[in-house]
């Protein structure tokens, strides 16, 4: 106590002066710590507003009948009866069903070809960069923006400029929006058009992280390219695989731009998503209770894959 | 086995130089067509090729709202860049070199709302801003008003806080040498100081990748506009007011000026593919960081 002593004045008793110089040295002490929360409690106040209350609210909403304008009306469970009863010829399994069909479609098809193109990408091949770059473009794009101009293009008359161009080959237009046969397809390849160039970067960092003294000892082993892929690239690739599978899968869950944008939800709700559903009967039937009864059951439907990929990120972060 | 060699190189050029140019055929179809004349248009069998430079279209595209769209999506994007980069750099900094009780729970707290679905949030966001209180003629309980929705801060009120930024960053710091921080104390320098001017310097990769992806996000958002602003056109980022223009001059059937709607169409997406070609290296590396590492 006697180092600071030019600081008070002589005839001051010690007890009451302590504090200050405690305190002080409680601020040195604590200093790091002092600064990290100070700035981190409004990040963490903001985050949690912004993040937590929604889904707290969100979990309320989903056990309510509620228009918006009347009060909300505790229901129970019987937005999820309804979700999961056999209303109008089973409406609500239907569309969590073709949303799982959608995104295992997609998924498949994002994954097997952003793997051939990859590998494709991953030899000595002049111009990669410039492939690589074209393969990625797409996904550049707001989906709201290109899956406008996909609509436009896809205009059933002669002057839809898909129609138009078949045309000059020879073959009859088609109303691809009211097809039920194409529109499902178009669907799923729009999609994976939008999203494949995420994946083959993603796989191609993957290729290229491969040490590349394994493929030499297979090779003095006399193993062949099927056996090199078979029996090293794809093991090695396991990581990177299910990273891609989970983020895709969550994503592709997700799909929202071509029944928004383009059908509608048509042919005869060939393309009536989840997620169009929840819009739907959130924001233009004003259900916001089973609207979010829809959101929480895409919720927990995702739980795993969220769950994975948040302990994921804690291995890769350690905490 | 040398021959095959040589099919195989064969078949990667061949099925590489088709795919990617289906890959860009929708794109590269649109704009071209933003440059030719409907004549030439109608015509095309693969492309529409432009014989000459048809940029009057260009003068009649920037009017209906569109010009006020790009300044008012760019105001948006520089405003979350700033908040991006600002947050991002000081919650990395935290993170990375500060020593404090409850570190792993709060990293934990942002991560596990970082993996949460956006999705989800959309509808009970929505009501949030509604009820916002005292703004939009709500009282102090939230209710008598419509809130923030059809204002334009519905627009700049989310994501102040980016988890994706603070974990980049972090990772960035960490690759950083502790020794600079110790030298700038020495000298007296402040937290801010030591974040801008002697770390930030050295971060320009993650930084670089930050603001491309917030730039992309940013321009591209169309869900949440289209839910809140709907109905406002003087708010209108760039996505929303290119498809509420296109569909109100736009029919599936009868004649159409194509070259027109290809124009609106280009002036929204040309921003994100001139960035993209600017910038991919780092883009790319800040693509790989967030989910490869580790």
């Amino acid at each position: 106590m006697t180092e600071n002593t030019f600081s008070r004045p002589a005839s001051s008793v010690d007890e009451p002066m302590a504090w200050p110089h405690r305190l002080r040295r409680w601020f040195r002490r604590n200093r790091e710590a002092i600064i990290a929360w100070s700035f981190l409690t409004p990040m963490v106040i903001y985050f949690v507003i912004m993040t937590f209350v929604p889904l707290a609210f969100l979990l309320g909403m989903s056990f309510t009948e509620w228009n918006i304008i009347t009060p909300p009306r505790w229901v129970g469970f019987s937005n999820f009866k309804l979700i999961f009863s056999d209303f109008q010829d089973w409406f609500y399994p239907k569309v969590i069903g073709r949303t799982v069909l959608y995104a295992v479609a997609i998924l498949f098809l994002n994954i097997v070809g952003g793997f051939f193109v990859a590998l494709v990408l991953n030899q000595q091949i002049k111009g990669k960069g410039i492939f690589r770059t074209m393969w990625y473009l797409p996904s550049v794009f707001s989906g709201a923006v290109v899956a406008l101009l996909i609509r436009i293009y896809l205009a059933g008359s002669t002057q839809g400029v898909l129609n138009m161009i078949l045309f000059k080959f020879g073959i009859p237009p088609v109303d691809w929006i009211n097809n039920t046969t194409w529109m499902p397809i178009i669907a799923v390849l729009f999609v994976v058009w939008m999203g494949i160039g995420f994946t083959v970067i993603f796989f191609l960092a993957g290729l290229q992280g491969i040490d590349e003294n394994l493929y030499d000892a297979a090779r003095i082993d006399g193993a062949n390219d099927l056996q090199l892929l078979q029996y090293i690239t794809i093991p090695q690739m396991v990581p990177v695989l299910l990273f891609i599978s989970v983020t895709g899968i969550i994503g592709s869950m997700q799909m929202w731009e071509v029944p928004k944008i383009i059908t509608a939800g048509g042919p005869s709700y060939m393309t009536y998503t989840l997620v169009y559903s929840i819009q739907n009967d959130s924001f233009a039937a004003l259900e916001m209770g089973l609207g979010t009864a829809q959101s929480l059951v895409l919720f927990v439907m995702l739980l795993v894959f969220i769950g994975w990929q948040l302990n994921q990120y804690r291995r890769q972060y350690g905490v | 086995m040398k021959k095959r060699r040589l099919l195989i190189k064969i078949f990667s050029y061949v099925f590489l130089s088709i795919s990617s140019f289906v890959m860009i055929y929708p794109v590269l179809f649109m704009a071209l067509g933003a440059f030719t004349t409907n004549e030439r248009f109608l015509d095309a069998t693969i492309l529409p090729i432009p014989n000459t430079l048809n940029l009057r279209l260009f003068q009649r595209a920037f009017g209906a709202g569109v010009w006020d769209s790009y300044v008012f999506t760019l105001t948006r994007v520089l405003f979350y860049i700033a908040v991006t980069l600002l947050v991002g750099l000081i919650g990395g900094y935290i993170f990375s070199k500060l020593r404090f009780p409850g570190k792993n729970r709060v990293f934990l707290l942002f991560l596990s709302g970082m993996v949460m679905p956006g999705i989800l949030m959309l509808v009970p966001m929505y009501l949030m801003m509604a009820w916002f209180p005292l703004v939009g003629g709500n009282n102090i309980l939230g209710r008598g008003g419509h809130g923030f929705i059809g204002e334009w801060p519905v627009l700049f009120i989310y994501g102040w806080v980016p988890p994706f930024a603070i974990f980049l960053l972090k990772q960035s710091f960490d690759m950083l040498p502790n020794e600079y921080s110790d030298a700038a104390k020495i000298d007296g320098a402040g937290m801010f100081t030591i974040i801008f001017r002697v770390y930030g310097p050295l971060l320009k990769p993650p930084l670089v990748a930050l603001t491309i992806v917030t730039f992309l996000g940013v321009w591209n958002d169309y869900l949440w506009p289209s839910l809140t602003i709907s109905g406002h056109p003087d708010y209108y980022p760039i996505a929303l007011r290119i498809q509420y223009v296109i569909l109100s001059d736009w029919s599936p059937v009868g004649t159409t000026d194509y070259p027109a709607v290809m124009v609106r169409t280009f002036l929204a997406t040309w921003p994100p593919a001139a960035v993209y070609f600017l910038l991919q290296r780092y883009f790319v590396q800040g693509l790989v960081a967030s989910g490869l590492k580790g």
